[in-house]
């Protein structure tokens, strides 16, 4: 049910690029009429106006579409870290907790705390705007094998501390990846852009703290699963994607940061990890998609 | 660059630029220049010049209420982190262990490439390079470099989610969204450091626990907060909400 959810979305997305560039043709005509001097602007007037009611209908559109996105991936990341604190018995499916040491716990457990917050913020704004479309979870959604990928037990996800991390690190750096691959169709949103962004920012101090506890650097390492020290299963976490770059890329915004004099002794790898890269939702899903049922 | 030219280019106010400080390549001649008492006496005297009307004040800056405006906030506080982490590279605490200082490093790295971006990025609309006030700072006590280190990743962290629903391009948006998530990998990291084994990697009340929400800086209140380490007087045409 998730899954049809999620295809769902995907061809919400399609009409979304078509609505985007609509919109961003109205909005370039808006501040044309901005810049041109009273005359042109009056002429212009009529038609910025009946344009208005349009725009606003088709961002909130946009916006619920990149939030039902987010609280897909969220509800996904919560069950997970729910279900290894011992605190999600109607997704747990008879998973038990996984041990963690104190020092790993005192991560995980604000870990899940914030996640079962975004969880519920994403849910309370979506029904509010009676726009809810991603499904919440059951014992029945989720695949903590990652298809086999982790091992047969239904809970190999949890069998030990290192592999739970391990994951953790994948969903947190995907989740990073996920929010950035979006953030475009909220572009002047003032409502949901900054609740996407103060998100996205979370996830990145929770991806540097899970990395931490594994012994990789808190930044992305390179663009591949060896580099930053995951299974060959996750290499799309790291890795570019057809739409997007890999992180380990150095040009950014058209910008070759290997031609610039400033950054002339700098190595590769430090101008892969000064930047993280987008992910878009193909690939997400995709990756998600392994822990489905 | 031999220390007698540099010595003598630092009486210009745009060699002592925080851009300046942060794209030299940490030469080994660079290191031990900055490593020696010189280059610390060099910003310490300027910061008790700071009210010396015989001194020639740094020059002012303005950010654009546009897309220029806000890439210009970004580079002027990417600015700030780079020249810090330079001097914190070429000055290490006392007691700095290995794994600090290749941690430290690499954030050094990661700044001076966000700096060197924007700039690009911006091209003719790049603002002036700014001159640093680190006169607050006592770069040999750990806890002064990294509580000085979160206040900057934490600002920088709350400047780029407060500022970006002002972005009018997404390719600008996506650019900001690249470097902030590294900044807030950068916070997570460095308040570890300052307070391990505790929840301080994520804790209230820069993440609030209730809803898991970063903070959100407006630009005023960050350059109110960054102020205290600029000389330039940044005047603001960007949204104050």
């Amino acid at each position: 049910m998730l899954l049809q959810n999620i295809f769902k979305m995907l061809d919400l997305n399609v009409i979304d690029d078509e609505t985007n560039s609509k919109l961003q043709s109205r909005r370039m005509a808006i501040e044309k009429a901005g810049r041109f001097g009273a005359k042109v602007a009056a002429a212009t007037l009529p038609v910025v106006l009946t344009m208005l009611p349009r725009i606003v209908k088709a961002q909130t559109q946009s916006a619920v579409d990149v939030l039902n996105y987010a609280l897909t991936l969220e509800h996904l990341e919560a069950s997970f870290y729910n279900i290894a604190i011992g605190n999600a018995s109607n997704i747990a499916n008879g998973i038990g907790a996984v041990t963690l040491d104190a020092n790993a716990k005192r991560i995980v457990d604000l870990i899940a705390a914030h996640e079962t917050a975004h969880v519920k913020l994403l849910r309370d704004a979506l029904v509010a705007a009676n726009a809810l479309t991603a499904a919440d979870p059951t014992v029945n959604t989720y695949d903590w094998t990652a298809k086999g990928n982790l091992g047969t037990d239904k809970g190999a996800a949890f069998a030990d501390q290192a592999t739970f991390l391990t994951v953790a690190q994948a969903f947190e750096d995907t989740g990073v990846r996920a929010y950035k691959g979006r953030a475009g169709e909220l572009v002047g949103d003032m409502t949901y852009l900054p609740i996407a962004l103060s998100i996205h920012s979370v996830e990145a101090r929770h991806a540097a703290a899970i990395r931490m506890l594994r012994g990789q650097k808190g930044w992305v390492t390179g663009g591949t699963s060896t580099s930053n020290g995951t299974p060959a299963f996750t290499n799309g976490v790291y890795a570019a994607s057809a739409t997007s770059p890999g992180e380990d890329n150095t040009t950014q915004a058209g910008v070759d940061l290997k031609s610039l004099s400033a950054l002339s002794t700098y190595s590769a790898g430090s101008l892969g990890e000064a930047f993280d890269e987008p992910l878009e939702p193909t690939t997400v899903l995709a990756i998600a998609g392994l822990f489905l049922k | 660059m031999n220390q007698d030219h540099l010595l003598e280019k630092q009486e210009t106010d745009q060699d002592q630029s925080l851009v300046n400080l942060a794209s030299r390549p940490i030469s080994r001649k660079n290191f031990m220049l900055f490593s020696g008492a010189t280059a610390v006496s060099a910003i310490l005297l300027q910061s008790c010049s700071k009210d010396d009307d015989n001194t020639p004040a740094s020059a002012d800056v303005t950010l654009t209420n546009d897309d220029y405006g806000v890439l210009n906030y970004a580079y002027a506080l990417e600015q700030l982190e780079a020249a810090f982490y330079t001097q914190v590279v070429a000055t290490p605490y006392t007691g700095i262990t290995a794994s600090e200082k290749t941690m430290l490093t690499d954030i050094m790295y990661h700044e001076v490439a966000h700096v060197a971006f924007l700039k690009a990025a911006l091209g003719t609309k790049a603002i002036g390079s700014l001159t640093p006030d680190f006169s607050s700072i006592d770069f040999t006590s750990k806890t002064s470099v990294l509580t000085t280190a979160q206040t900057f990743e934490d600002l920088g962290v709350s400047a780029y989610n407060g500022v970006a629903k002002h972005i009018k391009d997404a390719n600008y948006l996506l650019a900001a969204g690249k470097i902030v998530s590294v900044e807030a990998r950068h916070a997570a990291i460095i308040r570890e450091t300052l307070n391990p084994n505790t929840a301080a990697f994520a804790s209230a009340p820069t993440v609030a626990t209730a809803t898991g929400l970063d903070t959100l800086h407006t630009v005023p209140e960050v350059l109110a907060a960054a102020g205290k380490y600029i000389k330039n007087k940044i005047t603001s045409n960007l949204p104050t909400t």
